[in-house]
């Protein structure tokens, strides 16, 4: 096993690695940017190092940087997280080259399933049905509108390199074409250092849903299940399911039968998520694989009693897979929120600021995964994701009763989230009969008033809401006066001065 | 104490503090009491129910809470405000004249409407980059684009004003 494990990464994710390093007693070694010097993730682990500037291109993507330190502080792995370097096929080449081990699948699987139209190449050779589109990339206008004439609109432009939503556009008509692809272009440049598109045939009104697949050095392939992750707000998704509700047993078995098929044909080992849509007749399409751990994991963790995270290392370390297939049984409905410092109101901006004060809701079966707490500093530089709240229960409509009690229970002050948005789709009437697609935000959200009805308003909580604004316009320093409730001090005599 | 009126979910209320434990609402008496913990974290209790509020952000005339999972933005006023801005929206005939401002830090991308230009409510306006997403910003009313104050390609903090809408 590892003696020391460098942590490329911040935030929830950073620390939810630190925790199973130190649970596998693997010294954890953290690395931080300007900004984070105080973060959750620097404080917890078991060593942390300066890597540079805020910019995540001086420090959290700074390949040479991090390679050099971890050399230089002997760390025998690294692992990635999601985002950031974590699926750059080069700099695993790189970590490989230097004797480290890279905590996810080889470089060359990376590779073959980073390129998003190569990989839809590689899927359709190993009989891996692909929505229909381009397995070419395009790199002109007049290319596009010719391949959009022949898959037909509506299509969906989407970035070669891409992922997270960037590069992604909708396009109905060939007026839009125009404006769209060269807005793909800019975001994909952006984000990926590439700005080739590739076309797809718009499936209309799809659910999102995705495999997890665990595999070890030895060529044993197990899948951990089925998540749904249709929730999505500008193509990010907000809340995330597992089991799906809409799968049943025997679509089950064909989608993770060719998961494991689409693992396979990379060759693939370590944890990995295949992404699929699945129209309403249940016919289902490979969209992409992610070569990492997915933000959502905690859902199949919670149904499948596999901690994925140790798995993760135990495998990148040279031992073989845990369990069997046939060990595994889905043990529950379990449900992910996350909880995004954003504006609902406003197209879902991200907000930046200081948490004031952070309360996190507990309970049986509540599972809280954080980069934050009271104090923290929400900057521009990196995502807006706080927290993730995981629930789990017997049946799906408990799961969320249980979710909703507890994002009452969440308080957190100083900075606006979606915490209230998320009630609101914990509510909507297709979310609870599970029948929703991707477009369930845009299409019961959006459109109307957002703020505004639902039932979840209620009058007592609207005279709350006016009584303490009312105070607070009053007497604006109420917390400075006498009325504090915690000022009697029982251990005074403990007190030094 | 003076009455306060407080519009939540676009619904006005009268608020009068009696004393530090009576309240009237509309012409309702509630009892309540109001503590903090700090100046984030605040405990109403209302009749028999205890509350955990927590201030989101406050202005002069805003304060945005959360509370049992619910967001509410309240707009406050005193009387004095509240008769000034009657005056004044008689004055102007209720037209809105605003600054759009940028709602984050962000690089501002392109600018897709010229001046003057009539604008819907909720059209987009231009291209803000941030996190490595383009977000449009659209516009809070309709009316005409007065004014762009910034140009494309240029760095906005959160504030900056973007455009005049009349």
């Amino acid at each position: 096993m590892f003696k020391k494990i460098l942590i490329a990464n911040r935030g929830e994710i950073a620390v939810r690695i630190i925790r199973a390093c130190k649970e596998l007693e693997i010294i954890s070694a953290s690395v931080y940017s300007e900004v984070d010097k105080y973060a959750l993730h620097t404080r917890l682990a078991d060593e942390s190092h300066f890597i540079g500037e805020s910019l995540p291109s001086e420090s959290y993507l700074n390949q040479n940087k991090i390679i050099e330190l971890a050399k230089e502080i002997n760390a025998d792995a690294i692992h990635p997280g999601y985002g950031f370097l974590s699926e750059n096929a080069s700099f695993i080449k790189k970590v490989e080259t230097s004797g480290i081990v890279f905590i996810g699948p080889s470089s060359h699987s990376v590779e073959l399933m980073g390129s998003k139209t190569a990989a839809r190449d590689l899927m359709k050779r190993n009989g891996v049905p692909i929505v229909p589109g381009t397995t070419e990339k395009i790199s002109s206008l007049d290319s596009a509108k010719k391949n959009a004439k022949e898959i037909g609109y509506p299509i969906l432009l989407k970035a070669s390199a891409g992922g997270g939503g960037k590069g992604m556009k909708r396009v109905f008509a060939e007026d839009e074409l125009e404006a769209a692809f060269s807005s793909a272009q800019r975001e994909a440049l952006k984000a990926f250092g590439d700005d080739a598109i590739y076309i797809e045939k718009l499936i209309e009104n799809p659910k999102h849903i995705e495999v997890q697949i665990i595999a070890d050095k030895f060529g044993n392939y197990c899948h951990l299940f089925e998540r749904e992750c249709s929730v999505q707000r500008r193509h990010q998704k907000v809340i995330e399911e597992a089991p799906s509700s809409f799968v049943d047993v025997e679509t089950r078995k064909k989608l993770t039968t060719t998961a494991i098929n689409a693992a396979r044909a990379c060759a693939y080992y370590n944890a990995g998520t295949i992404e699929f849509l699945m129209d309403k007749h249940k016919n289902f399409f490979f969209l992409e694989m992610n070569t990492r751990l997915q933000v959502e994991h905690p859902v199949t963790e919670f149904i499948s009693g596999i901690d994925l995270v140790k798995e993760q290392i135990k495998i990148a370390s040279g031992e073989k897979l845990s369990f069997k297939q046939d060990d595994l049984r889905i043990l529950g409905y379990a449900i992910e929120c996350r909880v995004y410092a954003e504006d609902p109101e406003n197209n879902f901006l991200p907000i930046t600021g200081t948490v004031g004060y952070h309360r996190l809701p507990s309970g049986p079966n509540i599972r809280i995964d954080r980069g934050i707490e009271t104090g923290s500093e929400v900057s521009r530089f990196y995502d807006p994701l706080l927290s993730k709240i995981s629930v789990m229960e017997k049946r799906r409509e408990e799961a969320i009763k249980r979710m909703d009690i507890a994002l009452n229970d969440y308080l957190i002050a100083g900075i606006k989230t979606n915490i209230a948005f998320l009630k609101r789709i914990l509510h909507n009437k297709k979310f609870i009969g599970g029948e929703y697609s991707i477009n369930l935000i845009e299409e019961d959200f959006l459109s109307a008033e957002i703020g505004a009805g639902d039932g979840l308003f209620n009058e007592e909580l609207e005279n709350v809401a006016a009584i303490f604004s009312a105070y607070l316009k009053q007497q604006p320093q109420i917390h400075s006066q006498a009325k504090k409730v915690f000022d009697n001090n029982k251990w005074t005599e403990l007190q030094y001065e | 104490m003076n009455e306060v009126f407080v519009t939540v979910n676009g619904r006005e209320r009268v608020v009068k503090f009696i004393n530090s434990d009576k309240v009237i609402i509309d012409g309702r008496e509630f009892r309540y009491d109001l503590s903090s913990e700090n100046e984030f974290h605040y405990f109403l209790r209302l009749n028999k129910k205890t509350f955990d509020i927590t201030k989101v952000a406050k202005d002069k005339n805003k304060i945005a809470i959360l509370t049992e999972g619910n967001y509410f933005e309240c707009k406050v006023q005193t009387k004095l405000e509240k008769n000034a801005e009657t005056i004044l929206a008689h004055s102007e005939k209720s037209h809105h004249k605003e600054d759009v401002v940028s709602p984050m830090p962000g690089m501002l991308l392109k600018i897709q409407k010229n001046e003057n230009d009539e604008i819907a409510i909720g059209e987009p306006v231009l291209i803000l980059e941030a996190m490595k997403m383009e977000n449009e910003v659209t516009s809070p009313y309709s009316g005409t684009l007065k004014k762009i104050y910034v140009r494309e390609n240029t760095p906005v903090e959160k504030g900056t004003k973007l455009f005049r809408i009349e």
